[in-house]
């Protein structure tokens, strides 16, 4: 041991040091990130690494995975990372996982993975995951069993509800759920009585959603990842797929080498995705409208749009076009920096490359403006002509695994399942659905009022616990939450949230880790840990960005005492005392409710989005004969799925008997109903201001009805004399339904699909045949228009574009202009005179604590850095991999992390990746975390530095752009 | 007879690291012990490409040159291979790789770095194939179970391939041809430096040739 | 970083101080399946591997199947 301790160090400097040279001398001046990252490790990881490892790579032999001459079971399951949705085949013995193949049947993945991806076999291994329940004593972690846990995590709540009422809980569930278990946490919070149930899409597409919606009726992915194979021109903005879904890439490289297609990437940061790119523009953070509206001038001007499709199919272009008069090229490069030239070249590529599509992540949506960024997009898209049709789109890529379907499913403040909404008729849906009585239900809720009203979203949950209670419209503010397989660092201004954190009388976090919420010293007592199995320890379905479902079948069973999502929601419902009536059609298996059960009450009750023709047995045979699926169109050409797209994209309309194939691109006329065919839904009545807003002389192929048409209802069944084709059966549901009303039953309320099976056999769409609107209407701002973002790096623009005003809403209040105002008048900017921006990287997911425990990913990146340019390093005397602390301008925030110099970043700006936490203000938080649980890396949260502001119509906060000072530490 | 062969499409590559987790994945490699990693040049700024490296399965590997031990040898395949029973850890191979491919459990001033570790093209060591033993120093044996390694088969983007030269010297010509645009064509930075994009022939610009 | 912050993975017994000279003896050739044992002494791995002729470690492994077609397939796309 001596000698290996004594010769541990200098050994270490000399081999790593020519490791480290060999690879330097190879590359030449230059300094890549991984390059720094790994002398970085050297110093760090590596160290131990290299000290602490087995002396030689010869290992016992129970520990390699493959043991011979035992069956090797093969199971399907889907990757738990992005929403890509990649085919992981686990090759189980003994029910132990011990090898990955790849899954090249998969029609998006084709076996292929990224670092994530090809590392998931590690996360049932889970050494560092939780092991057994754990509740904090006086700071200190005590083991207890299940059933005390529940049993005092139960008695707590109910307290807390009797005393305070039902909207003093918080329920954030997760995008990482099951379609299953997202249903059912939704459904637990309503029978619990409260709409303070939100996810992660808060946080990531909530504002995509809201503005793609409110512009033609779906809020998802117009096309697929596969299609972008089909487009001429690509634009990314704000998104870094090759980080973020880099098996959304080989799409996206095929198209752009098949079809020699320009490939145009706009973002602040000279990402991966541009390393590919034909054209980067860099542009300042925040002005993506003027951006997009500095596109539209130019096709506007060269009457590049698609005249005949705007007549026919889109609401009120003219006032876009008033407002992108504003936006000629001079105004645009002073407000976003880019060169009018440039400006110029892009609108030329995409409008003589069509069809062209449009990718768009969190760059995009994470913005003050979000909403209204994603409905410029959306317009300009509608302008080219470029929605419903292939190689075209808005193809938005959505961030975790089901975070698509976990919002289709309703685990959102602001709707019950499938977008219902919360107004008295979407109770009554579901109630009907569910079985209950209406009554019943609006008893479990303080007041009818609340049972209708937003509840707190996530971005803001720890304001409602600490503001005062007069500023909050609930009864009492947030007491306790309780957290299933969610981050701690994943919301803006952490100094603020730890003082929410620290008043919570109860804080449950049921998880596979330990999570940053449970790192803080600030919590001593009051905290229960709860091991959630991973998706690949259950089974269910899950919707990828494209809207495909997909079944993953259990690799495993739950590993230590872990349990899955729903035995969990069992546990807790059965504690409540409402198990029986929540699982009335849902069979339980000793404590577990069976996932096929509850898909079916889906198909039976989320008609409005198409989740009912994907029975659970047809997801299954999709993955089964994945090989018969076009590796393009997605549609198969053979076996028993023959033209069926694969996964059912939704909508996939009426019964699963119904055989509908789903929808491979939405709102594409050019097909039958039955075929996937589809066009804009009529969401917002038919007339507005005396101007139709239905469809002109557009309409799917074969269709009865050879123009725009309302939604439809019994009435408009009868109108049309098309009653006559529902069966008995389906009339008396609808009469049912209806009572003395029945012609107001609709399309969306008919739980015997009747109505839709109808429409479609006169080959309409259920949802009307109406024009996308550039109008919105009921959003704050109605056409988009640019506003400065609250902490803007340009102080003199304020004035002339100001944020929106202060409001209330989702229960609290929200400053905007006021706040906005009052920083641009301040010396902020002289003292804070950094952009700072986050982003992703590839190694890891959302907050990372998973991905950051596992060895194969973290060995990859081990230290949490900031990026900053030559140019301002060389003026502040930093070096490449000192470190630097980064101050923000709120609650004396700072982060101590390690100087990464390069020109990826630009001038005066400065970007963080998002993916750390278990440091604070530079002190490691190892000792917090339950042991054997602390994520194998650890470093400063991006988070801890963010700021205020919000995005009016979803809360979305704004991670994308702040201000803040580097100093060298 | 099929010679094998790694070849990286930098056109492709991402840097992703499937390829480096795959390989930890499939061989159980321990933290520190890196059989393939992402080189990427001009990190950062236009220009920047990634290329994923591991041991090359050269012809004539000059680490087999240098060995002292000789703990080295070649399959018919073309697989460069070693025997860590012979391997003294002396390092020498580390210093005549070109490609920084030989990886050592330990460092000491004077003496053994322990077995050396490097990319096996998934075709195991000395061993019985596919024996436990074969596992526990060299990792799995992919090649002898009719599969190919598992880094090029879990690639993200197709730019890491694996397999038959020949067959991978015709798919990247197809995809150069294919491709047969300004940078996008072989040697046109070499030609032209880069200044020059190849706008003329570039994606989008009329008159491009070829399908 | 703090030194004893930094990851620690797979921390597991360290190799006695004596083996390096005796791999080297073996390297040259002396006392094979003795130094063997001493190897893997602290891994408790089997004594002694099956391992294959000089002729079977030369042969091709290599495979055109199926598996490997489907390969080749999917680079071509």
């Amino acid at each position: 041991m001596l000698v290996k301790r004594s010769t541990g160090k200098p050994a270490r400097g000399s081999l790593a040091r020519s490791l480290a040279s060999g690879l330097a001398a190879g590359l030449g001046a230059t300094v890549d990130r991984r390059g720094f990252l790994k002398s970085s490790g050297l110093a760090a990881g590596g160290m131990a690494a290299l000290s602490a490892l087995p002396a030689t790579m010869i290992r016992k032999a129970e520990a390699g995975p493959m043991v011979p001459n035992v069956e090797v079971v093969t199971r399907k399951n889907v990757c738990t990372h992005c929403s890509v949705g990649c085919t992981v085949i686990a090759e189980v013995q003994n029910g132990v996982w011990t090898g990955q193949e790849p899954g090249w049947e998969s029609p998006i993945s084709q076996g292929a993975h990224c670092a994530k991806g090809a590392s998931v076999r590690e996360l049932t291994k889970g050494e560092r995951r939780l092991k057994y329940p754990l509740k904090l004593v006086d700071g200190q972690w005590q083991r207890i069993s299940w059933d005390q846990a529940v049993e005092e995590i139960g008695n707590q709540l109910l307290d807390i509800r009797k005393q305070s009422g039902p909207d003093a809980v918080f329920w954030l569930g997760s995008a990482k759920f099951t379609n299953e278990a997202s249903y059912l946490f939704r459904k637990l919070a309503a029978f619990w009585g409260t709409n303070n149930v939100d996810h992660q899409a808060r946080i990531c597409h909530s504002t995509t959603v809201a503005g793609v919606a409110n512009t033609w009726g779906y809020g998802a992915m117009t096309n697929s990842y596969n299609d972008i194979q089909n487009a001429k021109a690509l634009l990314f903005i704000g998104g870094n797929p090759a980080e973020a879904h880099p098996v959304s890439m080989p799409h996206a490289l095929r198209g752009k080498e098949r079809n020699r297609a320009p490939y145009i990437v706009i973002d602040p940061r000279f990402t991966r995705t541009a390393a590919h790119a034909t054209e980067y523009v860099r542009i300042r953070p925040g002005t993506d409208i003027p951006m997009t509206w500095g596109i539209l001038w130019h096709i506007f001007e060269n009457g590049w749009e698609d005249k005949e499709f705007i007549r026919q199919r889109v609401y009120g272009m003219d006032e876009v076009r008033a407002e992108v008069k504003k936006w000629d090229p001079a105004t645009v490069e002073r407000v976003t920096g880019v060169p009018g030239e440039q400006v110029k070249r892009v609108a030329e590529l995409i409008s003589k490359n069509r069809p062209s599509t449009v990718i768009w992540c969190m760059g995009i949506t994470q913005k003050t403006t979000g909403t209204a960024n994603v409905r410029a997009l959306s317009i300009l898209q509608l302008a080219l002509g470029n929605i419903g049709v292939a190689g075209g789109g808005a193809n938005i890529y959505r961030g975790h695994c089901n975070v698509q379907g976990a919002t289709d499913l309703g685990l959102d403040v602001s709707t019950l399942p499938s977008y219902y909404g919360l107004a008295e008729g979407a109770w009554k849906h579901f109630c009907r659905a569910w079985d209950v009585d209406y009554d019943w239900m609006k008893a479990r809720f303080t007041s009818k009022e609340l049972m209708e009203a937003k509840g707190i979203p996530t971005t803001r949950w720890f304001d409602a616990v600490t503001y005062k209670p007069e500023d909050i419209e609930q009864p009492s503010p947030l007491k306790a939450m309780f957290v299933m397989g969610h981050g701690g660092n994943t919301v803006t201004r952490m100094p603020e949230m730890l003082k929410g954190l620290e008043k919570l009388s109860l804080l449950v976090v049921a998880d596979p880790h330990p999570t940053t919420f449970a790192s803080f010293k600030q919590r001593r007592n009051g905290t229960y840990l709860l091991p959630a199995c991973t998706s690949f320890e259950t089974d269910g379905s899950r919707t990828c960005s494209n809207r495909s479902l997909q079944w993953g079948e259990k690799v495993v069973e739950p590993i230590f005492e872990s349990k899955d999502d729903y035995t969990i929601m069992y546990l807790m419902a059965k504690k409540f005392g409402f198990a029986d009536e929540m699982f009335k059609h849902i069979s339980v298996e000793n404590t577990r409710p069976v996932p096929e059960d509850i898909l079916r009450e889906i198909n039976r009750s989320c008609i409005s989005t198409g989740y009912t023709g994907q029975s659970p047995e047809r997801l299954k045979m999709h993955m089964k004969q994945q090989a018969d699926f076009d590796k393009i169109t997605m549609r198969a050409s053979d076996g028993p799925c023959k033209g069926d797209y694969y996964g059912l994209p939704w909508p996939s309309w009426g019964h699963p008997e119904l055989r509908h194939p789903g929808c491979g691109i939405l709102y594409d006329t050019s097909k039958h109903v039955m075929d996937g065919g589809g066009v804009f839904r009529a969401r917002f009545g038919v007339e507005r201001n005396g101007v139709s807003l239905l469809a002109d002389g557009s309409y799917s192929q074969g269709s009865e009805i050879q123009d725009g048409y309302p939604e439809f209802t019994m009435a408009m069944l009868k109108k049309l004399g098309w009653d006559k084709d529902l069966t008995p059966e389906e009339a008396r549901v609808i009469q049912a339904i209806g009572g003395d009303k029945p012609d107001e039953v609709s399309w969306q309320t008919d739980l015997s699909m009747g109505i839709i099976r109808v429409a479609m056999k006169h080959g309409c769409v259920p949802h009307g045949n109406a024009k996308a609107r550039c109008v919105a209407w009921n959003l704050p701002d109605p056409v988009p228009v640019h506003r400065e973002p609250i902490y803007s790096p340009r102080p003199e623009l304020v004035k002339e574009y100001p944020a929106i005003p202060d409001r209330r809403d989702f229960r609290l209040p929200q400053l905007a202009r006021s706040l906005q105002s009052k920083i641009a008048e301040s010396d902020l900017r002289q003292r804070f005179p950094f952009i700072l921006t986050s982003g992703r990287l590839v190694e890891y997911e959302g907050g990372g604590e998973e991905t950051r425990s596992n060895p194969w990913l973290a060995e990859l990146q081990q230290t949490m850095f900031a990026e900053i340019n030559p140019k301002d390093a060389e003026r502040l005397g930093i070096r490449n991999g000192a470190m630097v602390w980064v101050y923000g301008p709120e609650n004396d925030a700072k982060a101590k992390v390690m100087a990464q110099v390069t020109e990826r970043i630009g001038v005066g700006t400065v970007f963080m990746p998002f993916h750390f936490s278990g440091y604070w203000q530079g002190e490691s938080l190892r000792g917090n975390y339950p042991p054997g649980t602390d994520p194998i890396v650890l470093g400063e949260a991006a988070n801890s530095v963010t700021t205020y502001g919000y995005d009016p119509v979803t809360f979305m906060q704004e991670t994308k752009v702040t201000l803040c000072r580097v100093e060298p530490a | 007879m099929a010679r094998m062969k790694f070849l990286c499409d930098a056109e492709r590559c991402i840097e992703c690291n499937a390829c480096v987790t795959a390989c930890k994945n499939e061989h159980e490699i321990p933290w520190g012990m890196n059989r393939r990693r992402l080189i990427t040049l001009k990190d950062g700024v236009p220009g920047e490409r990634s290329i994923s490296m591991a041991c090359m399965h050269c012809n004539d590997p000059p680490c087999a040159g240098v060995c002292p031990v000789d703990c080295f040898y070649q399959t018919a395949d073309g697989v460069v291979l070693h025997n860590k029973d012979l391997c003294i850890g002396c390092g020498y191979c580390f210093y005549a790789c070109p490609f920084g491919a030989p990886q050592y459990p330990q460092t000491t001033n004077f003496g053994s770095r322990g077995k050396m570790d490097k990319c096996t093209f998934c075709t195991g060591g000395p061993e019985v194939d596919n024996s436990p033993e074969e596992y526990q120093k060299y990792g799995s044996n992919r090649l002898a179970e009719g599969k190919l390694p598992l880094c090029a088969e879990m690639c993200s983007t197709r730019a890491l391939m694996a397999g038959d030269g020949d067959v991978l010297a015709d798919i990247y010509q197809e995809r150069s041809l294919r491709r047969g645009y300004g940078s996008g064509a072989y040697g046109w930075s070499t030609a032209y430096g880069n200044a020059d994009k190849g706008r003329a022939f570039g994606p989008g610009a009329s008159g491009t040739k070829g399908s | 970083m703090r030194r004893d912050d930094t990851p620690k993975p797979n921390t597991s017994k360290t190799e006695k101080p004596g083996i390096e000279r005796r791999n080297l003896l073996k390297g040259l050739g002396i006392g094979a399946a003795g130094v063997a044992a001493a190897t893997l002494a602290n891994t408790t791995a089997p004594a002694e591997a099956a391992t294959e002729s000089r002729q079977d470690q030369l042969k091709s492994r290599y495979q055109d199947n199926a598996h490997v077609e489907r390969f080749y397939a999917l680079n071509r796309l």
